[in-house]
Parts: structure tokens; sequence; C-alpha cells
């Protein structure tokens, strides 16, 4: 990724010293991400698939996908297309209508995709988001703080980290019933160790640094020298972590979707779109293809832009 | 170097007395200090020098309560102010560096964080304590406002300058703390008078600029201005030349001297070159294992050097003007700390050891006025 930093032309530089304060740095930020193609596409990817998600309720009819469909409109059933298969396949992509061809139920697949986005990139935003803060709050303490104080946090994580999760999302699904939020829950409780873990490495490696030394010797705090030196130092691998976990997410709870937590048979989660069609693949190997492949391009998106992040945001490589 | 300082009328910065420090390892305590005495005036540039493990960079740590967990203090006191800082509670220690004492340190490549730009690294001790620099923030922007209303002949930046005289005068009598907005002004506007004092090209632009795009001098420069912007009475530099290429630690020597004038604080060199020593420092002490053999005006030691070890190393050092065909260094090396030599520590390599050496320690004693030596040879 190194390589690509250093291919920044030097004139660019100078426009960015003449210009001073942060607006100018916004723009070279921007600059910065124009001239890297993957970031570009990365960022395409991810703000268009937030886009979607945000607009997704005016796109598709947000109750279409619990809509019961006159037999008619199933092309599932439907003679006048599928009439030498003997019914049994959803329509196939290209179908007027059916850009993507039809679902497992005879819903149209793209709305399915779409309507499956917000509901997607909500779970995974809000397991990512959580488990970065409590990662990086505890694993930063941990470290710092060292002594009973990173033992009890470990020994805490270790705990969680031996949680087999399928079977607590078993038990809480069992418990409260089935819910998108409990299953948030249930997988944000096996995720956050590993950023504690992360943090705590990244800090234990940075807090022996000599400028942390020579802080101390200025008579900066232990929380200044921890939360406004050390952490900006050492959060960046952290940041790419926390991207490449958006994809993972989403890949975990299709899993669970897969196992059959889904809130209703109907809900169209991503995941879920896949592990429906799962048992069409071979008739209809579509319902698989498009919502894998918006697992996958979602997932690809903030993968790219979160290292391309790094690259942008980290003075050391910026400049 | 002919205008030595006369230090009786000179206020007492730093008085170390008797320190003693030790380190617990797993192979045995090392006696690392053993009753260092010494005592820095304010506008004084004190050298410490010695060879690696002698103690040096210790007795700077233990001043600035900075020594690793796993050292002791035996006994000693550090008076700073009329105050003992190795009693002194955390919180004082840490309000101590923050305002009194400042550490520059080797490698300037290290010592700064990498992903803050200069200005923010300098800018934060001010407004991170705005409570403690409010009146001095006022004070100096005041005095800077002052120098410019002396040179500035323009009517309307003179108004200018007048009407936020008088406004800081107004907040500079108010009891209540300045905004967060204004403090972070005025410490920029210090800041960069700093960045100037220590002869940084354009300060502006270095303020602005990160660690690494600055050169090793540089850097150097920005440490110093960072530790001199506290207005510390004392300022530790551990062997601040020693990362640097020479023509630059002939820069920022030359540096360390005509600051010495300009701020009022005391200035401890430590470092193993003499030649820095001479070159730079009004008084110099000379370390030996743990303990300070040697002490007093540059001139005379260098003239006149009475220890054994001093006259050692004044015969390692290579001289230009004498034609040797060796250099003659000091026979044997450093003892080992965890079991030293006893009575005095240099009596194994000394060439004019005799039977009292091993006995007891010869204790520092004032052989002329202003020269101090720890050696049986000239009594004690």
């Amino acid at each position: 990724m190194t390589q690509r930093v250093e291919e920044v032309p030097f004139e660019p530089r100078s426009v960015y010293r003449r210009r001073s304060g942060r607006i100018s740095e916004i723009k070279y930020s921007l600059y910065l991400a124009r001239k890297n193609p993957l970031v570009l596409s990365g960022s395409v990817l991810a703000i268009g698939s937030i886009l979607i998600a945000a607009l997704s309720g005016i796109i598709v009819d947000p109750r279409s996908w619990a809509f019961q469909y006159p037999p008619r409109y199933y092309c599932w059933n439907n003679p006048w297309i599928n009439w030498h298969l003997q019914n049994i396949k959803p329509c196939p992509p290209g179908t007027p209508f059916y850009p993507l061809g039809a679902d497992a139920f005879g819903r149209n697949l793209l709305n399915m995709i779409i309507l499956g986005l917000p509901i997607d990139l909500q779970i995974s935003f809000s397991i990512v988001i959580s488990a970065f803060a409590i990662g990086v709050a505890l694993g930063a303490v941990a470290a710092y703080a060292g002594g009973l104080i990173d033992e009890a946090v470990l020994r805490i994580t270790d705990v969680f980290f031996a949680f087999p999760g399928l079977v607590l999302a078993l038990v809480l699904v069992a418990v409260f019933g089935r819910n998108l939020t409990i299953l948030t829950l249930a997988v944000l409780v096996v995720w956050w160790p590993l950023y504690v873990r992360l943090t705590r490495s990244q800090i234990l490696a940075e807090k022996e640094k000599p400028y942390a030394e020579a802080l101390k010797a200025m008579g900066a705090g232990r929380l200044r020298i921890l939360f406004l030196h050390i952490i900006p130092n050492s959060i960046y691998p952290v940041i790419v972590q926390a991207t490449l976990d958006i994809g993972g997410v989403i890949l975990t709870f299709s899993s669970l979707m897969f196992l059959g937590f889904a809130p209703s048979p109907l809900t169209p989660e991503l995941g879920k779109l896949v592990s429906d069609g799962i048992s069409f693949v071979s008739q209809a190997p579509w319902l698989v293809i498009f919502p894998g492949l918006a697992i996958v391009l979602v997932a690809l998106g903030f993968n790219l832009l979160g290292d391309g992040i790094r690259d942008i945001l980290d003075p050391r490589l910026r400049r | 170097m002919n205008s030595t300082p006369q230090l009786t009328k000179k206020n007492v910065a730093l008085e170390v007395r008797n320190l003693r420090v030790v380190f617990h390892t797993y192979a045995g305590v090392v006696k690392a200090i053993d009753g260092v005495n010494l005592t820095v005036h304010s506008k004084e540039l004190l050298g410490l020098v010695g060879e690696s493990g002698s103690g040096k960079s210790v007795t700077a740590l233990a001043i600035a309560g900075l020594l690793p967990e796993n050292a002791e203090v035996l006994e000693g006191e550090v008076l700073l102010r009329g105050k003992d800082l190795l009693k002194q509670s955390k919180k004082e220690l840490r309000m101590a560096r923050l305002t009194d004492i400042a550490l520059v340190f080797q490698d300037p490549m290290t010592y700064l964080n990498p992903v803050m730009t200069i200005g923010t690294q300098i800018t934060e001790i001010f407004t991170g304590n705005l409570k403690i620099y409010k009146d001095e923030l006022i004070q100096s922007r005041l005095d800077q406002i002052e120098n410019e209303l002396r040179q500035e002949t323009d009517p309307k930046k003179i108004s200018k300058l007048n009407e936020e005289k008088t406004k800081l005068e107004i907040k500079k009598q108010n009891s209540s703390g300045i905004s967060k907005k204004e403090g972070k002004r005025l410490a920029k506007l210090l800041a960069i008078e700093y960045l100037k004092l220590v002869k940084l090209p354009e300060p502006e632009r270095v303020f602005k600029m990160y660690p690494f795009e600055l050169s090793g001098g540089m850097r150097q420069r920005a440490m110093i201005a960072m530790a001199l912007v506290r207005r510390p009475a004392v300022l530790l530099a551990d062997e601040i030349t020693t990362a640097l290429d020479v023509t630059v630690q002939a820069q920022i020597l030359k540096l360390i001297k005509e600051l010495r004038d300009k701020v009022d604080a005391a200035i401890i060199l430590i470092t193993h070159d003499l030649g820095i020593v001479a070159e730079t420092c009004d008084r110099v002490a000379v370390m030996y294992a743990g303990n300070i053999v040697e002490e007093g005006d540059v001139i005379e030691i260098f003239k006149n050097p009475l220890h054994p070890y001093t006259v050692g190393l004044f015969g390692a050092v290579p001289r230009p003007d004498i034609e040797k065909e060796n250099l003659e260094p000091v026979p044997g090396s450093v003892p080992d700390l965890i079991n030293p030599p006893s009575g005095c520590r240099f009596h194994p390599r000394c060439p004019k050891a005799f039977e009292r050496c091993p006995k007891s320690k010869p204790p520092l004693i004032e052989y002329k006025p202003g020269h101090k030596v720890a050696c049986f040879l000239y009594g004690g």
C-alpha cells in the first residue's frame, strides 16, 4: 500500500502548502483519494451501498418483502414464462420487471437485495462501531495501566473469547425471541474481545516509544499521554480491522440466518437470501449469485476504503 | 570563554545532595549512583562528563523523577526552589516537570510524537494547563506587543496592537481563566516566538509541520524550543548532539550557549565528549562509576586536571596540536557496579593508587576555590 503513496507527484504539495487550514487539508485528502484507484473504487462501492441503503425505502416499496403476491404474479408459477419447466423454477434474470430474476419466494430479487442492504449495514455498523469503542477503550486502559487492570481485562476477554457464538445466539434467541437486536447483541458479545486484544498489543508497543517518555518528562498527565498521543499513533491498524470487519459481520450474520435465526422466514437480509437460494442452486443459480455478489461488493468496498483511510489519514504516509 | 560566571552572586537553581540510586536486577543490586553532589546556578552551563555507564543519564533521570521501576533512591535530596523533589507526591512531581524541569533527549528522531504537528505538541503544554499558564501566556503576549509597538510605524497596526493590549490587561486582572480559543491563539504566538528563538527557519511553517518533515537538527531545535517554552528553572540536555552530524552539532551547541544568556535556566549538558564541554560549558563535573570525581571551572580543569581519571581522559583525546604516536587510553574498563571496587572506585585502574585508596572513599573536597576533587592525592 505504501508504494501508491510514493507515486503522489510533487506539485500538489506546493498547491497544498500555499493554502492552509482545514479546508485545504480536506481537499488534499480528497486529492489523495482520487489519485488512488483502489481507494476510489472502494469509496464508490461503500458510499454507493450506503446511499442505496439510505434510499431503499424510496426506491422500493418497503413492505414488498412481506407482500403476499396474488398467484399470477409469481414468476415461479407463471406458465407464460416457465411452461416448459413444469413450473419449478423462479423466473430468471432478464425477465421483464425482474432484472435479477425472482427469489425463492417469487419476489423481485433486485428489490429484495435493495431492502436487505440497510438491514445488513445497520447491523454491521452497530456491531463494528460498538466493538471498536469498547475494544479501544478497554484495550488502551489495560495496556497502559498494566498490572492488575491488564490481567482483569484480559481474563474477561478470554471468557468472552471462549463463548461459542452460535450457541450464545441460540440461547438468546430462545430466551428473548427472534429479533434482529438480540442477534446483533449476540454477535457483538463474541466480537469485541478481538478489538481489545488488537488495541492492547498496538499500545503495548507504542507506549514504550521514546516520545511517550518525553511527554512524561514534560509533565503531561497519564490520560493525556494515552488518549491524545498514544492512541492516535496506534489506532490505524484497528481502523483497518474495523473496516475489514464490516464485511465480516455481514458474512457472520448470513451464517446465522442460514441456520434459521431469521426473525421471519421472509426477512430480506442478504445472507438469508443466499441461504434461501441454496436449495435451488442447481436450477436457479442467480438466487445465490446475486445476493452473494452484493455481500462481496459491500465487504470489498469497505475493505478497500479502510485500507485507503489509513493511507490518507496517517500523516506519516500522507505527506 | 573568558567570562566565567561569579558563582557566589548567582542564585542556586538546583542542588543535588548525596544522591544514591541503586537498580534491582536479576544479577544483583547495581549501585549506579553513589553519593552525587551537584549544584547548578541559574544562567549557568554545567557539563556532566564521563564514560558510558558512569551514571550521567541516571542522575538526570533521578532529578526529573523518571527513573525506571526497578530503580530505588536510597538517600539524597534534589532541591529545587527549596523543595525536595524526591519527597514530593506524584502530582507535585508532575507539576514540577511541567513547569520547572525540562529534559531534552538524545535522539530527536524518536522523542517527538510522529502524528502530531510540532505546533500542536508545543501549544498542548499550555492549552492542556490553561489555569497554570494563564498569566504567563498573557504576560508573554504583552511583552510581544510591547516589542512590536517599538518597531511598528503603521498607525493602523499600532492602534490594533493597543486595542489588544488593553483587552489583555483586563483579562490579566480578571481572576477567571481565559477561553480555550484565546489560550490557543496566545500559545501559538508564544510557540512561534520560541521556534524563532531556536533559529528555526520559517517558524510559522515549521509550526504546521510534522516531525518527520524536519531534519535531525531542526527536530532537535524544536525539542529545545519545546523544553524552553515552559521557562524551566533547569534544563537537562542528555547527549543532545550524539545523534547529529558534526556541523549540526556545532550549530546546536552554539544555540545552547546563546540560549543560556537569553533564558533564565540552568543548563546541565550531559555528554561524553570533552570537546563539547570545552566549547560550551562554564563548569564541568567529571563522573566515574557513579561518583563525581572532579568538579570545577572549565578552564581550570582543562588546564590543570587533578584527578588521575580526568588526566587519563585528557590523555585519551586526540589533539592536533601535540604530535603523539599513540593515544593513551585509561587502562582497564568500567567496573562492575554490582560489586564495585572498595574505597575509591577508580583505584584498580589508577596509575597512582596507594594503600589508602581501596580502604575508604575519598570525599569531594575543595582543592582550590572553584575546583573540587575527590582523591587522596590532594588531601581529604
